[in-house]
This record gives C-alpha cells, structure tokens and sequence, in this order.
C-alpha cells in the first residue's frame, strides 16, 4: 500500500515507478518480468490453515505460490516438535527457496522474521531456521518481531516453556529482536481504538503498522537507519541486550481523530506512556541505554526540537551513564498509509520509538516465574522429551535466561561505583 | 482597523471581537471587547460596571476586554509557510556536521537527529511538498501564492484567524489540494465567492457552526466534497448530501433521522435516539457510529434493521449497551440488524452470526429477551426451528415427588422429572449423611419389591407410587460396574 503496490502485485494506477526510490522500494519487493512487484517474503508453517487462508485471501496473487510453504502436520504447541521433528522435515525445502530468493538479491544486507515465542512453530521452528541462517549467511544481520506470549491472554499452558527455550537458542543468532506482547496490543485496541472484542485481524493490523514504521527508514529515503546493520548499532551495547522496547503514535480509531490535534509535541509524549508500548512493562522504573525516535510523515525540525526538550524536563527518562549513544532522531519523509478495513486513523504523522531500556526485563521475569512454577513439578516436560529432547536443555536455558535478567540488572545498577570507597 | 466580527489571538488563544471602542477603565486607549473560543478563558458577558459593550453568544464567562498590544502579531500564509517549512534553510546550509543543528542534551547525553538537515532542504522547496501544516500559527490574511506550491494535497490551517473570504482565496490558488483542514476556525462572515472543484475532504470540527448563520452557504463552496468532518460544532441540523463519509460527533442532534445520508456516518456523542427510519433517506448507510449515544431501547436498534446497507456498526457506551453483558448485546444486535457485520471494530463470520442468531432464539424462546414479530419468523425460518415461542415442557421440567422411608425418618424428595436413580441416591446420601455406597434402594412395585440397581434409570419412568425404602447395606461388588461418583453434578 505505502509503496503504491495493488493487492495483486501491480503498481496503483496512474504510478510508473513504485513510490519511495528504486532503493528503498527494493529492500522489500522484487519486480519480475511482467512488471509484477513480487515481496521478498517467504511464509513458513508446519501445518496448512493459515497459510491457506493467504493461498485463498485478498493477498494470494502477491505471492508466488513457491513463497508459501506448509507442512502437514502442526507442531501442536510444542517447541521440541518444531525444532526436532517435525520442524527438520521442511528446513532443507525452506532452505533451498531462501537460497533462490538471496540469489535475486543484488546486496543481501539481512533478515526479518516474524514468528511467535509461545506456539511450537513459531519457536521451535522460528530458532532452528535463525540457527541456519547463521550457519548459511554467516554475518548478515537477523532482526526479529517476536510475539510475545501474552501473560494473559494464553493459548496453551507450555508458552512459557516455548518462549523460554526458543529465547535460549535465538539469543546468540538474532542480532536484534522486538518484542510484541498480544496483551499489550489488545489493551491498545480495546482502550486507543475503541474495540469492544478485538479479534486477530485487529491485533495483526495494529502490529502491521508498527513493523511498518520499523522498516520505513528501509524502505523510504531519508533517514536515520540507512541499513539493518545500523539498527544494531544504534541499539544494541551487548550482543545480548538486544531487545529494544517499541512504542508508537498515535494509535487513534478513525471516530476520534477529529478530535484530537496529534501534533509533534503530543505524539512524540505519547510514545513515552506505557499505554502506547508494543510490551508491558514501565520504563519509568528502568534505565534507557539507547533511544531512537523515528518520525514519518509531516513534520518540521523545530516541532521535533521542542518536543524533545519537553521529554527532556521530564525526569522519568534516565538515561544511563554507561552507554555512550543516547538519543537519537531519524525521520522519513513519507506518511503512514491505512489499509481500508483498518480500524486505525489515517493521519499526516506518526513516531515510532525504539528504546532499549532495562525495564523490558520485566518481561523475562514474568515468564521466567511462570516457566519456574511448572517446571519445579516438571509438568508437561514429558511432552518434549518424548520429541526427542533431552531434560537438561531445559535447565540449560532456564539458566541462560537467569543470566540475562541478571545482565539488565547489572547495566540498570549505577556504574562506575566511586573508586575511593572501594579501599 | 479591527471590526467586529475580527479574529484574533491573544496568549495563544483564540477570540472574535465582538466591541472596538472606549471603556471607562482605559481612558485614552481603545478597547476590544472579545469573546473566547474557550469560554471559560473569559471574564464577564460583555457588559462592565454595569453597561453592556455587547452580548456573548457562550455564557456569561465568554467575554474580555482588552487592549490592543495584548493581540499577537498575524501572518500572511506564505509568511506561516517559510515559517514553517523554510526558516531552517540558512542554519542548514551553514551546519557543516548533521548532528550539530540540534542543540539538546538529555542528561549528559546530545540528541543526535539525523535526516533533519535534509529534510529541511526537501521542505525548503515548496514544489517537494504535498502536505502542510500551519496550526496554530495565526495566519489571517491570504497573499498571492506562488506556483511552487502547486503540489500541495493536504492542508492544515486549523486554530488561526482566517475569514472564510481569505480561506477561499487561498485554496483557489492550489489546483491540487485534495484535502483542506480548518478546525477551529470562526467562520463570522461570507461573502460568496468561486465554488472550488478539488477539495474531496474537508474538516471544519470546532467551528461552531451552530451557531453559524452561513453553514449552508460554506459548504456549498465545495461542490466536489466526498469526506466532511463537522464533529463539536453544537449542529442540530446540516444539510448535505452525496457524501461518502460524514462526521457528526458530537454535535446536538436528538434523532438518527435528522442526520444527513452519507455512506460513513458518525454519530458518537450526540445525545440521540433512533426512531423509525423507513421514511428518510438513510437508506445508503453503510457504516454507523453510535458511541456515547443516548440509545437505550432494544426497539431503536429494530429500527436500525430498517437500513438494508448497514454492515459496520459501533455502539459502545450507550446505555443500552451499559444495562447488560457485551456478549448478549452482540448476540441481540447481530440477531436483530440481518445486515451487520462488523461490529465495534471487529469482523465476524457466517458461523458466528448463526451462532448468535441460535442463542437469540433460545432466550426469545425462554421468554427473556423479546422479539418483534416478523424477525422472529425469518429467523426461524432461517434456522428451521418452529416458531412456537413456548413449548412449557422444555421451559420448566416437571418435578416428581419421592417419599423416602429410612428407619423410623421419613421424607420427601423433590426430583426434575429427568432425574436419574443415580440422582436420587446422591440426595438420599446427602440429607441422611450416608455414602452412596452403603445404602440399597428398594420400593414396591405392583406386588414385587423391586430393587433399584440401576442409577441410570428415569425415576420418573418408574411410575413410583409406594415410598422408597433405604436400606443399609454395603456395597455389592458386581452390582454395579462402576461405583456412582458423588461429584457428578447432582441436581437439587
């Protein structure tokens, strides 16, 4: 859409070129022969259902049938099942289509994946492909959108064991993951949309427009992000420490945007509320190591500078004393577009802002207590062994995740204690 | 010279001067008598020591006086344009570095921006622009526009001191201007003038317009419109029609009839009711919004049903919604308007709407929701169900009457007709404090005693006439499979 691309792969009419500049369009979309814009995309499932419903849905002559791959049998929520058997079925056939599509790729700079960290696929399969990546394309980058098991909207009893142990895998392979947490998605559409029962559409929509705002410094000129690499750079002190908060505004529903000014000043307030986060947690209680903010659409230098010396007045943004990178601000020039069954706004500015701040930890701990209480009474491990996984990877990870709550509270802590009262 | 009927801003607030002359408290000086945009801003009602300057139209607390060096300074719009898009241009071209132009510091930290100083030239150059934004910036005059703004699309000139007669002059001048956003204006004058053809949206919210003598006159200087915003501007009555959306939230109509047909409607926050809609042209709305209305009757939303269009539907918050659970409310709505599809945001299927039309008609049947007559029988027919609204037997189960002898007590049970012996046991157990197990039921039959072994029999069935006697007596193995367990939902 933002690009001026129809549903069936063609260019919008009355549009010769795509829009954004040959560069930036091409990140995400490849032209064929006949003029179709094909997305570099590749949708994986173990089982057929909801890639189904792409193959039958408004989208299915985007795709090249080749992009789509499903298997037959689901990995039932369980990681083992995605990871180790039923998941290994299909990595040589992913495989080979990922080689064929870099191959059309003038500069490969990374990947993006989108999966999920309760449900068996998207964690147990989502960590193997990440552990092949690694293997296949060495250093290229690999960003990460992972949903986040919602604390309370859960679908299966073993999320948190999912989560846990696809963390413990990825968290050496994936360069950079942002975290969307169902629950907090849901409040923003029930609460800024105006949702009574927001259903899936509506959660994915929300999410849509968030990885758009991501990648807008991708895929359109002028910007701080130039490449993928530099998402890391900016946000990522430790290899470790690589789950950056995002918030965006605003997220308003179309019957209230009469009502509401959106200014700079406004929306750029708005991102630093917890009710605008993609994640649960209160930043007011942690330290930023690095925030960026991402302007689109319709905006001047000096709103954006009075803006941020409002941020600023504010005490609830510490920064820590560590890190030299500290606030940056990026924009592009081009608005955010609605889908028209969207239940968002359409509206001339937004600003999406990636902060990586130790509150996010909060997040760990919530699943690693629920993880803790069932795995004290090894309830349901017997699932997973059964696939073919071995106990001590449980334990394994659950020390690996131990240790990254443990990295936030060190880099949270103020550092440099003073060297005189260490005699 | 200020008149009237001028606009103007005073501490970033916005007023219509409504008096220009002396007052006794400032001898010498000129007095402008305004009245706020906000009315709580204001001091008094146009009248002072008690002569009256002139007459505000919001409250007794709308008005002021002041002096003309309190007025803010007003902008021309290309002037607001350089302003805005172009004053950067020297200090960028000057900046060697790109971080260097933004001087801020959040703890020890500097803002680094990025992109801005390109931006700033890309802005610079009007012919770049499709979209500006001039809130808040006190534009009151056109000026003659040059044509490097002919790309313009979108334009903001909400909260500035714009007459209408200028608007129009300045959006004349933009051949390609699509959308045009003036809230919080004051239109206090008209005077005609060239419709303008490529304005398709257009946002006139907070203008009072109902308060407006002209509304009509200004709406009909854009023939082309497609999209109008028109939300607080305390209307009761507009008219337009041929609209594709229409925004009317909150305003002060009183009845869905009174609103204008335009496929999008909004209707969120007016204190409204839904009367019956056969007789106007609402007919082409597809999409209804009716948050925060006054609707409370379950008939209003029958009238709704009278709009074949309708899909798309919000209503959270009224107080019909607030008088019961979300879920039966859906279930009602989706049941009553055969049309509907979405509802508060989100899209349901066949199968849920067969759903919730099912369990319409079960609480129709039981009696706890009503249903208008000719809904009633295409739902059933639809369903295939009999559109007998009662059928008593499955409404209240007929109870039996058992008399239970145990020793010397005796006592009698009150079972639904349904219950089992299973059942029975259960109750028998539970007023004796016996278990299950230890007891044996026997009862005369006829001539025979006839021991009652199987729990799964109707005790209705058995047609019992005598009392049933309780037997103390362990548990037989091999009576019985499986022993009856208590837990298993014993009806009282």
């Amino acid at each position: 859409m933002e690009h001026g691309i129809t549903p069936d792969g063609y260019l919008q009419e009355g549009l010769t070129r795509p829009k954004g500049g040959e560069e930036g369009f091409s990140t995400f979309f490849a032209e064929t022969g006949s003029g179709k814009y094909v997305p570099r995309a590749l949708y994986v499932d173990l089982e057929p259902n909801v890639i189904d419903e792409v193959r039958t849905g408004k989208y299915k002559n985007l795709f090249h049938p080749e992009q789509l791959i499903s298997g037959k049998e689901d990995a039932a929520n369980n990681y083992a099942r995605g990871h180790y058997t039923v998941g290994r079925e299909l990595l040589d056939d992913i495989s080979d289509r990922l080689r064929k599509m870099t191959d059309q790729c003038d500069g490969l700079q990374g990947f993006l994946f989108t999966h999920s960290l309760g449900g068996g696929t998207g964690s147990g399969l989502g960590s193997l492909l990440l552990e092949q990546f690694s293997n296949d394309y060495g250093k290229k980058s690999k960003l990460e959108f992972a949903v986040y098991p919602a604390p309370q909207v859960s679908t299966s009893v073993v999320e948190p064991y999912n989560t846990v142990l696809t963390t413990h895998t990825t968290l050496e392979n994936a360069d950079c993951t942002f975290m969307v947490d169902n629950e907090a998605i849901y409040e923003m559409c029930r609460k800024n949309l105006n949702i009574a029962r927001p259903n899936f559409n509506n959660l994915n929509n929300l999410i849509a427009q968030v990885v758009s705002s991501v990648t807008a410094s991708l895929r359109f000129d002028g910007s701080l992000n130039v490449d993928l690499n530099e998402f890391q750079t900016n946000l990522v002190p430790y290899p470790r420490i690589h789950f950056p908060l995002v918030s965006y505004a605003p997220v308003m529903s179309k019957s209230r945007i009469t009502h509401e000014a959106n200014s700079v000043a406004e929306i750029t307030a708005a991102c630093f509320e917890p009710g605008n986060q993609m994640v649960k947690c209160d930043p007011r209680l942690g330290k930023y190591m690095a925030t960026c903010l991402l302007y689109r659409g319709d905006v001047v230098n000096r709103d954006v500078q009075n803006a941020v010396s409002v941020i600023k007045s504010k005490k609830t943004v510490q920064l820590v004393d560590w890190c030299p990178t500290g606030f940056k601000i990026g924009i592009c020039y081009q608005k955010p577009t609605q889908t028209p069954e969207s239940e968002l706004a359409d509206v001339s500015r937004a600003v999406c802002m990636l902060s990586n701040t130790t509150a996010i930890a909060d997040a760990w701990q919530k699943v690693d207590r629920k993880f803790d209480l069932m795995y004290k009474k090894r309830a349901f491990v017997h699932w997973y062994v059964s696939e073919g996984m071995e106990e001590g990877e449980f334990a394994e990870a659950r020390e690996d995740l131990a240790a990254l709550e443990r990295d936030y509270v060190e880099l949270g802590a103020d550092t440099f204690p003073d060297e005189e009262e260490e005699y | 010279m200020l008149v009237p009927g001028d606009r103007v801003a005073v501490d970033g607030f916005l007023a219509t001067v409504r008096f220009v002359g002396e007052i006794p408290n400032w001898p010498n000086e000129t007095a402008i008598g305004i009245e706020w945009d906000v009315p709580e801003r204001g001091k008094n009602d146009g009248s002072l020591n008690g002569t009256r300057y002139f007459t505000t139209l919001h409250g007794a607390k709308s008005g002021s006086f002041v002096k003309p060096s309190k007025l803010q300074p007003t902008r021309s719009f290309m002037d607001a344009m350089v302003y805005q898009y172009a004053s950067d241009e020297s200090l960028a071209n000057e900046s060697a570095s790109l971080v260097d132009h933004f001087d801020l510091t959040i703890g020890t930290k500097k803002v680094e921006s990025y992109g801005f100083e390109k931006l700033s030239r890309l802005q610079a150059d009007f012919r770049n622009l499709e979209t500006a934004t001039l809130e808040r910036l006190n534009v009151a005059v056109s000026s003659p526009i040059d044509s490097s703004l002919h790309n313009l699309q979108v334009l903001d000139l909400g909260f500035n001191l714009l007459d209408w007669h200028n608007l129009m002059q300045i959006v004349l001048q933009l051949p390609n201007l699509h959308t045009l956003k003036a809230n919080g204006n004051r239109w206090t004058r008209y005077e005609p003038c060239t419709p303008c053809l490529s304005v398709r949206t257009l946002h006139l919210a907070a203008c009072d317009l109902g308060n407006s003598q002209y509304t009509a006159q200004l709406l009909s200087c854009f023939p082309k419109l497609q999209h109008l915003h028109v939300a607080s501007n305390g209307l009761k009555y507009i008219e337009v029609c041929g609209l594709e959306s229409l925004d009317l939230s909150d305003n002060s109509f009183t009845l869905l009839s009174d609103a204008p047909p335009a496929k999008r409607l909004n209707l969120s926050y007016n204190d409204l009711h839904i009367p019956s809609l056969t007789e106007t042209s609402l007919q082409i709305v597809e999409e209804l919004d009716l948050c925060n209305t006054a609707v409370s009757e379950w008939s209003e939303i029958d009238n709704l049903a009278q709009l074949p269009n309708l899909t798309s539907l919000r209503i959270l918050n009224t107080p019909l919604l607030n008088s019961t659970d979300y879920d039966s409310a859906m279930c009602q709505l989706f049941a009553r308007i055969p049309s509907l599809v979405k509802l508060d945001g989100t899209v349901y299927t066949t199968e849920h709407r067969d759903n919730f039309e099912l369990y319409f008609i079960s609480k129709v049947r039981s009696k706890e929701w009503s249903c208008p007559q000719p809904l009633w029988t295409t739902l059933c027919a639809k369903h295939g169900v009999s559109t007998q609204e009662t059928t008593p037997a499955h409404q209240h189960p007929t109870s039996t009457c058992v008399e239970v002898v145990y020793d010397t007590c005796r006592f009698s049970a009150t079972l639904f007709s349904s219950a089992t012996v299973g059942k029975l046991r259960g109750k028998i157990s539970r007023k004796l404090g016996l278990s299950v197990l230890d007891f044996q039921l026997y009862t005369q039959l006829g001539h025979d005693i006839e021991h009652l072994a199987n729990d799964q029999q109707i005790v209705a069935a058995l047609g019992l006439a005598n009392p049933v006697q309780v037997e103390l007596q362990p548990w037989e193995s091999g009576l019985r499979q499986q022993p009856y367990l208590r837990k298993s939902g014993v009806a009282d």
